[in-house]
């Protein structure tokens, strides 16, 4: 029983866990925890594809639409000397 | 900084001074783009782009050429949204306007039902232009400090410990909110992807 409860992870914590990872390494006790929580977990499967989806359009992020930037670099070089 | 008395008009300055014209020119569009898609507002957007030539004028003597003139004014605007970032994680009336959260997870910490998450039914990669689309708008949604805490994160190659000296809090506090902030992009993006379907 005591094993079982120390390997067992709810939802909520295998999911901070995740995140937590991206920022901090997990000690080994939770990375155990958390391969077995997701060898079994189908939602946090999802939740973790589409984390690391969202990570990967954070890093990569160049579209935005193209803007008038006469009036902003007239305003820019008066700011300059020259 | 070399002290150059009495020659106004050496031509290392001239050429600078032609250079970083033609530079605002050429480089305005790439790093307003860039800015824009990290802040919420178009002034806040131009104002940093601004303030970076000026700091790039001002600093003109570092530049050494060592690296592209694109590549030194990105690194010149990545610092101060970075400066923009930690004012407006640390802006007390900023932190007022925090939402409720929503309850996504049982007492057991097990998802609700209606929470828990199913796969996107989409090939993620031949309609990654949406989910971008998708992403910017609820970017927009997010509490102004969560959104200072994530894009801190991707802006430059610096590690935890460092952003989280500069926010003034602690790794936990920091990763918590990254976590948070995932949460609720992930919620945002499958009703937006819900509502294209119905």
């Amino acid at each position: 029983m005591g094993i079982i409860h120390t390997l067992l992870l709810s939802c909520k914590k295998a999911v901070a866990l995740l995140d937590q990872s991206t920022v901090v390494p997990l000690s080994p006790i939770e990375r155990l925890q958390l391969r077995v929580h997701m060898g079994i977990c189908k939602g946090c499967g999802a939740y973790k594809h589409q984390s690391e989806l969202i990570d990967h359009l954070l890093e990569n992020r160049s579209r935005a639409e193209a803007f008038d930037t006469k009036a902003l670099e007239e305003r820019i070089n008066l700011r300059l000397p020259g | 900084m070399s002290k150059k008395t009495g020659s106004s008009n050496t031509p290392t300055l001239s050429r600078s001074e032609s250079d970083i014209s033609s530079w605002v020119d050429k480089y305005t569009q790439d790093l307003l783009r860039y800015t824009k898609a990290r802040v919420k507002d178009l002034s806040v957007a131009e104002d940093l782009v601004q303030i970076t030539f000026v700091a790039a004028w001002e600093g003109r003597e570092r530049y050494a050429g060592q690296s592209s003139i694109r590549t030194w004014l990105f690194s010149i605007l990545k610092n101060k949204l970075a400066d923009h970032y930690r004012k407006a994680y640390r802006d007390p009336v900023l932190h007022r306007t925090e939402e409720l959260e929503i309850e996504r997870f049982a007492d057991n910490g097990g998802w609700l039902p209606e929470h828990r998450p199913t796969e996107w039914s989409m090939d993620a990669l031949q309609e990654a232009e949406l989910l971008e689309e998708h992403l910017a708008h609820c970017l927009q949604g997010l509490p102004p400090h969560w959104r200072a805490a994530i894009e801190m994160k991707y802006l430059r190659n610096v590690d935890a410990k460092e952003i989280c000296q500069e926010l003034g809090i602690s790794v936990t506090n920091y990763w918590q909110q990254i976590h948070r902030a995932k949460l609720k992009l992930r919620d945002c993006i499958t009703n937006q992807l819900q509502k294209r379907n119905h």
